[in-house]
């Protein structure tokens, strides 16, 4: 049972929390995790949601010996998207249904059909040539893209094969991820077109 | 290094899959974030005020249900001490056999013992006792009130 002590010092350390700096971080992460066209703002309120989560006892399972505090938010945002997707999808199959009941020639728009022309071993091939093109000159990207590679996904492992500081990894692993959404986007546009 | 064309196609799924979860290290520098955010056509700072604030509030919040809690229970004490009926005075037998069995009380036992250490009860006054009787009466009544919620 929760002491008031327990409860006054566990109040303290979220208190001391920079939560504007978890929002963000965590915002991002739904967001990447969101289907497409979701905007921001959903991925913000799943953020938000999952905090509030945290700071109600009746919810709240985080154990700080096990995880850090941003690790455990991330699963609840997990869980948060895996309910978001399920209402989503439901809402969606239920507007096709009566889609299809008013009009049976329409389709609903597949928003990977330029990837399916190819192969997925052709569009990986291809798309991992124009990422090379893209990251020329800088040789962390390219090794941080060589450590993919290998199997080593990890940031951390990263890090440590690379001798690099975590920061520097950190960005390059970013530049690869927004360069890949660049030549994706490309690709798709030159086989539809 | 060179890598084939087959770990080049699983590379770049691979590699795209495994980017979500650095927003949740710390490592990450905030900067990194917050352009990721402007690319989505989000305001990083906007996001990261609302966050405070809703954070802050909720706390805040928190914290008054306690304060609330506490006034509403000290606000039902008083309210059953006030509804107390007054001791009579003047029936000393009374108020001494009274007196009697709340020295068996454990609750009350050492406070009474100390309360007459260096003089009986029969030497204190009708008011004396019987004000001593209301007051173990009102924390009799404190310690038999139903906890929280369960009040109106």
């Amino acid at each position: 049972m929760q002491t008031a002590k327990t409860r006054a010092t566990e109040r303290g350390a979220l208190e001391a929390v920079d939560w504007g700096d978890i929002t963000k971080r965590l915002t991002m992460f739904a967001y990447r995790k969101l289907p497409k066209g979701q905007g921001w703002e959903t991925a913000r309120d799943i953020a938000q949601e999952a905090i509030m989560q945290l700071l109600d006892p009746a919810y709240s399972d985080w154990n700080p010996a096990k995880e850090t505090l941003l690790r455990h938010l991330g699963s609840v945002v997990n869980g948060l998207l895996s309910n978001h997707r399920q209402k989503h999808s439901t809402k969606r199959e239920k507007l096709a249904k009566d889609d299809r009941a008013v009009d049976s020639s329409r389709h609903p728009v597949d928003e990977r059909s330029a990837e399916r022309e190819l192969s997925e071993h052709q569009f990986g091939q291809l798309a991992m040539t124009r990422l090379r093109e893209k990251l020329a000159g800088d040789d962390l990207a390219i090794a941080v893209l060589d450590l993919f590679g290998e199997g080593v996904e990890l940031a951390r492992e990263q890090g440590e094969r690379l001798e690099a500081p975590m920061d520097l990894v950190y960005r390059a692993r970013r530049k690869l991820d927004q360069r890949a959404s660049q030549v994706l986007a490309e690709l798709e546009q030159e086989i539809a077109s | 290094m060179k890598t084939t064309g087959d770990k080049r196609a699983r590379d770049f799924s691979a590699a795209r899959a495994s980017l979500d979860d650095d927003f949740l290290s710390e490592d990450m520098p905030i900067e990194v974030v917050d352009d990721a955010l402007r690319e989505a056509g989000a305001n990083p700072e906007l996001i990261a005020l609302a966050g405070a604030a809703a954070v802050k509030a909720a706390l805040d919040g928190s914290r008054l249900s306690w304060r609330e809690e506490a006034r509403k229970k000290l606000a039902r004490a008083r309210q059953a001490i006030a509804s107390l009926p007054a001791v009579a005075r003047g029936a000393r037998d009374e108020l001494l056999g009274r007196l009697e069995e709340a020295q068996r009380d454990p609750r009350f036992s050492g406070q009474l013992s100390a309360a007459f250490r260096k003089r009986a009860p029969e030497e204190a006054t009708d008011e004396e006792l019987a004000t001593l009787l209301e007051e173990i009466e009102a924390l009799r009544t404190i310690a038999s009130l139903p906890p929280d919620d369960d009040a109106t």
